[in-house]
């Protein structure tokens, strides 16, 4: 793991900081610029975008909108067999390689 | 770009190379680094200073970053080598280790809009989120009762 902590009050806590370059682990120690170190959240970015964008519809819409299915708003799903059943929310899959 | 000891990329953010060399699968993201002088860097070939700034070596196409710093001496005329070590990694399915050294071009020139990106650097430095240690998470806020051992279960520095 190269780098976690938590957010709270506006403090960003970091294991392992004990000042703001050492909260970040590599193999071979911490990283020299862990405030500059780019670590894009990947599949933790795509999980809570979709968890926002649905809590959206929901709130205007109501709880029905998650079971809605997405061949009635998007022409190019209802004209495939593919895509007969699958509702706004489906059952999560894994991704390939998520982040860490 | 250089202000004082700062190093600042007029680039940042995800750099496309568009390289397609056989097995290359990697765009790139070079970060704001540091420069200062060591005493060692004054020899024959001149006085130089150092330069350090980290980098990213970004899939295409998966989701995996490679992160890594890069490192060399330089002056207005002239840089030598450059060393390089990526190290650590936010995934866990291509884990690799690579360092070594490159040849490196340097050409000192003016940077265009050079006091936009001074402040812009600055402005993003100063408007960064406060960071404590996590054990400070417990003294800030004595009553939760927090089990800090509970957020680092498990892992280390290569999980």
């Amino acid at each position: 793991m190269t780098s976690y902590g938590v957010v709270c009050n506006g403090v960003n806590y970091v294991a392992g900081g004990t000042s703001a370059n050492k909260g970040c682990q590599t193999r071979y120690g911490a990283h020299a610029f862990c405030q500059d170190m780019r670590l894009p959240s990947c599949s933790t970015a795509k999980s809570a975008f979709v968890g926002l964008s649905m809590a959206r519809p929901v709130q205007d819409f109501g709880p029905g909108v998650p079971n809605l299915d997405l061949k009635g708003y998007v022409p190019e799903m209802a004209s495939s067999g593919n895509w007969r059943t699958c509702p706004a929310t489906p059952a999560p899959s894994r991704p390939r390689s998520g982040p860490r | 770009m250089q202000n004082g000891s700062h190093l600042i990329p007029a680039v940042q953010g995800l750099t496309i190379t568009g390289d397609t060399q056989s097995g290359s699968t990697y765009d790139l993201i070079v970060g704001p680094g540091r420069a200062w002088s060591e005493n060692g860097d004054t020899g024959a070939a001149g006085t130089f200073s150092r330069a350090s700034l980290p980098f990213a070596l970004v899939d295409r196409n998966q989701n995996c970053v490679h992160n890594g710093g890069l490192s060399f001496p330089y002056n207005a005329a002239a840089v030598s080598i450059a060393a390089y070590q990526v190290t650590a990694e936010a995934c866990a399915l291509h884990q690799f280790d690579v360092w070594g050294q490159l040849a490196a071009t340097y050409d000192a020139h003016g940077v265009p809009d050079a006091v936009a990106l001074e402040n812009a650097h600055a402005a993003e430095v100063g408007n960064r989120m406060p960071t404590k240690p996590l054990s400070a998470l417990a003294t800030d806020h004595p009553a939760a009762g927090l089990d800090l051992a509970a957020f680092g279960s498990g892992i280390t520095p290569r999980r």
